[in-house]
C-alpha cells in the first residue's frame, strides 16, 4: 500500500480520537458538575463545557496537527 | 422612521456592492484552460484561510443565525450547550475524508462526489441514485434559504416579502452562475469575516445593554430557573435528543456532499493543516456568540413573540445603533447566500458532470461550450427556485427537514466506507444508500422514535448492517460468477484446443 495511505489513515484515527476526547470533556462538563456559579458569573457547567470545553479542543488539536499530521504530497 | 432605515441599508448596499465586485475579480482572475474544472472546484488552488472560511460559511447557514439563537431564547443555556457540539465538525470532515480522498481525487480526476464514487464503485446506478437524492435535497434546502433572506429583509428593514426576494435571490444567482467556485470560495471568506464580526458585535452589544452578566443571569433566574441548566425548560434537551444531535450535526457532517466536494478542492496538505485550526476556532466563536446572544436576548426583549425565529432582528434593532446594525444584518445574510452559492453549484455540477456528459461519454466535449452550459444551469436553476420560494409550497419546507439528514443517511457509509474498507463493493454502497433514503424518509415522515431517538439513528445504523450484509452478498456472488465464467472460458478453450 502507498505509504501516504498509512499517514492518512493515522490522521483519520486521530481526528476521531479527538473527537472523543472532545465529547467526553463536554458530557463531563455539562452534566456531572452539579450547579455552582463560574468564573465569569455564568453558572459553572456552562462556563466548563462550553467554554473551557472549545478552548482546550482548540489547543488539543493545534498539538496534535502540529506533530502529527505530516506534509505529504497530494498529486 | 424612513431615515433610520436608510442607515441600516446602506451598510447592506455596500456589502453587496462588495460581494459583486469579489465576483467580478474571480470572474477575470479564472484560467482560460480548463474552465469546467475550474468552474466547479477552482482547480484545487485553495489555501488553508480560505478552506477554513470556505467550510465554515457553507456549513453555516439561516438556521445558525435565525433559527437557532431563537430555539437559545427559549430554552436558553441548554441550546448553546447542544450549539457547541458542532465544535469538531471541521476537524472530523477535514480529518476522516482527510488526504486519502484528496489523493484519490486528484488521481481520478474528480469534480463531483458522484465522481469519487463511481471511481471506488464502478457503478452507474450508484451515481444516478447519488445524483437524484443530491438535486431533490437541495431543491428543499436552497428553497427555505432563500425564503429565510427574504424574511430577514421584511422584519428588519421593512422590505417587502417579494422585493427583498427578487434583490436577494437575482443577486445572489448571478453571483454564483458567473463566479462559480472560485467567487463562491472568495466571497465565503468575506462573508465569514462578516459573520465572525457580527456576531461578536451582537453579543457584547447584548450584555451592554443588559447591564453585565451577572444582572442577565439573575433576570433569566427570575424569569425561569431552568433556562440556567442543560436541560432546559421541561427537560425539554435530554439525553436522547443531544446525543441524535451529536450525530446529525457533528459525527454525521462527514457525509454532506457540499462539505465532501471542498475536502477536494484543496492545495496541499498545508491548506489541511491550517484549514482544520482556523475552521475550528472560527465556527466555536460564530456559535457560541449568535446562541449566547440568543439567551441573553430573553432578558431585554420581554414581547410576546409570534416565533421565536423574530428574535435575532429584534435584537439586533433594540441593542446595536443603525449603522452596526446594517453590519450585523449582513452577517444573517451572508451566511445564507454562501450555503445557497455552495448548493446551487452542486446541483449543476451534477445536472452537467453527472448527467449529461455521462449520458454521452463517446461524444469529445467542448471545455468552453461546457462552462456556458454550466452558467446557463446554475442561471436557470437558481430563478426556478426564486419562483418556488416566491410562494412556498408546504412541501418545500418539508423537503427541507428531510434534506439534511437525508444525506448524512445516503451517503455517509458508502463515502467513509468506500475510502477505508477495501472490500467495500457496488452491491454494498447501493443497498446502504437505498436503505438509509428509504428508512430515514419513512421515520422522518411519520416521526416514528425509536427509543426517542430521532430519525439519523436507526436509519444510519441500518444503512450501516444492511452495507455489511449485501457487500458480503456482492462479494459471493461475483466470486461466484467470476469463477463460473473463468471455468466456462476454461472449458471453451479445452474444447477449442481439442
Amino acid at each position: 500500500m502507498d505509504r501516504r495511505y498509512k499517514q492518512a489513515n493515522r490522521e483519520a484515527i486521530l481526528s476521531l480520537i479527538l473527537t472523543f476526547i472532545y465529547l467526553f470533556a463536554w458530557f463531563i462538563g455539562a452534566y456531572c458538575v452539579g450547579s455552582g456559579a463560574g468564573f465569569f458569573g455564568l453558572p459553572l457547567w456552562f462556563e466548563l463545557s462550553t467554554i473551557c470545553a472549545p478552548i482546550g479542543f482548540i489547543l488539543i488539536c493545534w498539538v496534535v496537527v502540529k506533530y502529527q499530521f505530516k506534509l505529504i504530497s497530494l498529486d | 422612521m424612513q431615515t433610520y432605515r436608510i442607515d441600516i441599508i446602506l451598510p447592506l448596499i455596500i456589502y453587496l456592492f462588495l460581494v459583486f465586485a469579489l465576483s467580478i475579480y474571480a470572474y477575470m482572475k479564472r484560467k482560460k484552460t480548463e474552465q469546467f474544472t475550474d468552474y466547479f472546484i477552482g482547480n484545487r488552488t485553495m489555501g488553508g484561510f480560505l478552506l477554513a472560511m470556505t467550510l465554515v460559511a457553507t456549513y453555516i447557514s439561516a438556521s445558525s443565525f435565525i433559527g437557532g439563537p431563537g430555539a437559545a431564547y427559549q430554552y436558553g443555556l441548554g441550546w448553546v450547550l447542544l450549539s457547541m457540539i458542532q465544535v469538531p465538525t471541521v476537524l472530523l470532515s477535514l480529518g476522516i475524508l482527510g488526504k486519502k480522498f484528496a489523493i484519490l481525487a486528484r488521481k481520478y480526476n474528480a469534480i463531483t462526489l458522484s465522481d469519487m464514487l463511481y471511481a471506488q464503485y464502478k457503478s452507474r446506478l450508484i451515481v444516478w441514485l447519488a445524483s437524484l437524492t443530491i438535486v431533490v435535497a437541495f431543491i428543499g434546502a436552497m428553497t427555505v434559504q432563500f425564503v429565510g433572506g427574504a424574511r430577514l429583509l421584511e422584519v428588519s428593514v421593512g422590505i417587502p416579502y417579494e422585493i427583498g426576494l427578487l434583490i436577494f435571490g437575482i443577486g445572489t444567482v448571478i453571483y454564483t452562475a458567473f463566479g462559480g467556485f472560485r467567487a463562491g470560495i472568495l466571497n465565503d471568506a468575506f462573508q465569514g469575516l462578516v459573520m465572525i464580526i457580527g456576531a461578536i458585535l451582537l453579543l457584547v452589544a447584548t450584555i451592554y445593554v443588559g447591564g453585565g452578566i451577572p444582572a442577565i443571569v439573575t433576570r433569566l433566574h427570575e424569569i425561569n430557573p431552568a433556562l440556567l441548566t442543560p436541560q432546559g425548560p421541561d427537560n425539554f434537551m435530554d439525553l436522547p435528543f443531544m446525543v441524535s444531535f451529536w450525530v446529525l450535526v457533528c459525527f454525521g457532517v462527514v457525509g454532506l456532499p457540499h462539505t465532501a466536494v471542498r475536502c477536494m478542492a484543496y492545495k496541499d496538505s498545508k491548506a489541511v493543516h491550517r484549514g482544520i485550526i482556523i475552521g475550528t476556532i472560527v465556527i466555536t466563536v460564530i456559535m457560541f456568540t449568535m446562541h449566547l446572544a440568543g439567551v441573553f436576548g430573553r432578558a431585554i426583549i420581554q414581547d410576546d413573540l409570534s416565533s421565536p425565529d423574530g428574535v435575532v432582528p429584534l435584537l439586533m434593532i433594540r441593542v446595536l445603533p443603525p449603522i452596526a446594525a446594517g453590519i450585523f444584518l449582513a452577517a444573517p445574510l451572508a451566511a445564507i447566500m454562501s450555503t445557497i452559492n455552495a448548493q446551487l453549484l452542486q446541483v449543476s455540477s451534477v445536472i452537467i458532470k453527472d448527467l449529461y456528459v455521462s449520458m454521452r461519454p463517446n461524444k469529445v466535449h467542448d471545455d468552453k461550450k461546457l462552462t456556458r452550459l454550466s452558467i446557463f444551469i446554475t442561471t436557470l436553476f437558481g430563478a426556478l427556485l426564486i419562483f418556488a420560494a416566491w410562494k412556498p409550497p408546504y412541501m418545500i419546507i418539508w423537503l427541507n427537514l428531510l434534506a439534511f439528514g437525508g444525506l448524512e443517511a445516503v451517503f455517509l457509509w458508502p463515502l467513509v466506507l468506500g475510502l477505508y474498507w477495501k472490500n467495500a463493493n457496488a452491491t454494498g454502497a447501493l443497498s446502504a444508500m437505498l436503505a438509509g433514503a428509504i428508512s430515514y424518509t419513512l421515520l422522518a415522515i411519520y416521526n416514528i422514535k425509536l427509543c426517542q431517538f430521532h430519525a439519523i439513528i436507526p436509519s444510519l445504523l441500518i444503512g450501516f448492517v444492511v452495507f455489511i450484509v449485501a457487500n458480503y452478498i456482492g462479494n459471493h456472488i461475483g466470486n461466484y460468477t467470476k469463477s463460473r465464467i473463468s471455468n466456462r472460458c476454461k472449458q471453451s478453450v479445452v474444447n477449442v484446443i481439442n
